[in-house]
């Protein structure tokens, strides 16, 4: 072999290390390039899905029916799924990407604006009776009391319209006639099936389920009660002490709920509850505790006989009546749910009035 | 060997080195590729889930699952002693897991006035008994019926509580 061969095959060579090198770097490019579009994308689908949501919220705010199919915006399209309401999905695609968003439309009832919401009467009765409410009272109908009761209202307000006062079942159950009972139950499930298995307990019972607060409810957020039929499903709660702090159960029964001796000490845990039937209140030590309180019935606090501290939030579809109240009976009024921190299963309780809230918005994993 | 043909064989090495790499830089961005298309399928895939997911039928509990105490019409406590058998043990479980400190301040409380909580246990007694006379009256009145109930219940919470 010459020196001039030997000059050619290393040109070749050459040539072609610099052709794959520069093939590598043209495939590079590509890649890159292609990895560049799918990220454009990929943001352009996500910020097509926010135009959805704030699409699907105006819609909802303004009572609009959603779009059934996907909408074009943007070079993109997007879907408002809203058949969970008020849980809200909505799925944007551009290109190849697709961005999904998840949210809650919310209207947090009017209700939640006071310490004591009372559909219909409010009565105050006993013997050294004295209660003390502090924040609100709204009251549809009127306002009574004994002699020898005594009662002081920070704000009270008789007469008012029943939707700042109440809050009535939505249709759940889609027979055509909402606030039933069997809207009750299915709302029941509804908030049962939304929560995550570890944090809900269901039991259907037609007699009475007596509970002292234990290991096995912590962390629980959701325990519904189901009865066959109204009247039936009560639940009595005994002695919250064991309570800890920062847990936040809502008890919801189809029956009566009455809870006795509530001595929740460590703030800032709640104990909720949501009844078809009555709910009913009762001690003799001094006692406190934090809870929304939604009775579809009436609420009563009877046989007080001491110093009892009520924070958060009581709503009765019909009468409040504070009986045989020995000593003291004071209501606190706290905006945690009016802020949107509503007790778990309270945000299924939707209305048509109230203050509109868009919340817990997530993308989707 | 000479020096022209060592040349050679490291050009060549570095040729097929070169494929190799080439090679190599394609696997691993068609994988990085392909993963990203993935992950964007998913999304969408466990949006379809969830919902899914909310059809499952409802599965109820046992009350007893959770220390519930299930009392029917027919076998509910009627007398103090009754009710006393029925939640004693249970409320004294309940203090028992109760920590020093919640333990003091419930202590506390109830200790604040022991000759008050003698006094609210005898306005319970009469309470229980006007309820009882009622009863005789109207044996039916629910409303009755279950305010003695809640008197029972307030009797036996208060004397385990104040147990020392």
């Amino acid at each position: 072999m010459n020196k001039k061969g030997l000059a050619l095959i290393f040109v070749y060579l050459v040539i072609m290390v610099l052709t794959i090198i520069g093939s590598a770097f043209f495939a590079a490019s590509i890649t890159e390039k292609n990895s560049v579009v799918r990220q454009s994308d990929s943001t352009r689908a996500f910020w097509i899905a926010e135009a959805g949501l704030s699409q699907a919220y105006v819609n909802w705010l303004n009572g609009v029916a959603q779009p059934a199919g996907a909408v074009s915006f943007g070079s993109g399209t997007y879907n408002i799924n809203v058949s969970a309401l008020p849980n809200v999905t909505i799925t944007a695609t551009f290109g190849t990407a697709v961005r999904s968003l998840n949210a809650v439309f919310t209207r947090i009832p009017s209700p939640f604006d006071n310490t004591l919401s009372v559909g219909r009467n409010m009565s105050l009765a006993g013997l050294l009776a004295r209660v003390n409410v502090r924040g609100k009272t709204r009251i549809s109908g009127s306002y009574s009391q004994t002699f020898a009761a005594q009662g002081t209202f920070e704000d009270r307000q008789t007469g008012v319209d029943q939707s700042l006062t109440t809050i009535h079942l939505s249709d759940h159950d889609n027979n055509g006639t909402a606030d039933q009972f069997s809207d009750f139950v299915q709302f029941g499930r509804d908030v049962v099936n939304a929560y995550p298995a570890d944090e809900v307990a269901y039991v259907q019972n037609n007699g009475t389920v007596v509970i002292i607060p234990n290991g096995a409810l912590l962390g629980k957020k959701i325990l519904f009660v189901e009865g066959a039929a109204a009247g039936q499903g009560n639940v009595n709660i005994v002695f919250d002490g064991t309570w800890h702090a920062n847990e936040d159960l809502t008890i919801i029964a189809t029956g009566n709920i009455t809870y006795l001796e509530p001595l929740q000490f460590n703030s800032p845990a709640r104990l909720s509850t949501i009844s078809w039937g009555d709910y009913n209140e009762a001690s003799i030590f001094r006692s406190q505790h934090e809870s929304v309180i939604y009775t579809h019935e009436d609420a009563n606090f009877v046989d007080v006989l001491d110093w009892g501290t009520t924070t958060g939030n009581v709503i009765s579809n019909r009468d409040v009546s504070l009986l045989e109240v020995l000593t003291n009976e004071t209501y606190y009024y706290s905006d945690r749910a009016k802020n949107g921190d509503m007790p778990p299963g309270f945000e299924r309780l939707t209305t048509t009035s109230g203050t509109p809230k868009l919340k817990d918005w997530s993308e989707a994993q | 060997m000479d020096k022209k043909n060592i040349f050679i064989i490291v050009i060549a090495a570095i040729s097929v080195l070169a494929v190799v790499l080439v090679c190599f830089s394609f696997c691993i961005t068609h994988k990085i590729e392909s993963d990203s298309k993935n992950a964007q399928t998913k999304v969408a895939d466990s949006a379809a889930l969830s919902e899914v997911k909310q059809k499952e039928p409802l599965l109820p509990s046992r009350p007893e699952d959770y220390g519930m105490i299930a009392i029917d019409e027919n076998n509910a406590p009627r007398t103090q002693a009754e009710w006393d058998d029925l939640l004693s043990g249970k409320i004294k479980e309940a203090k028992a897991m109760l920590s020093p400190e919640e333990n003091k301040k419930m202590i506390a409380v109830i200790e604040e006035a022991p000759k008050k909580t003698a006094e609210k246990m005898k306005l319970i007694d009469e309470g229980i008994k006007k309820c009882n006379e009622a009863l005789k009256a109207n044996p039916n009145d629910q409303k009755i019926k279950d305010k003695l109930a809640r008197y029972m219940m307030l009797k036996t919470i208060g004397k385990e509580l104040a147990k020392e």
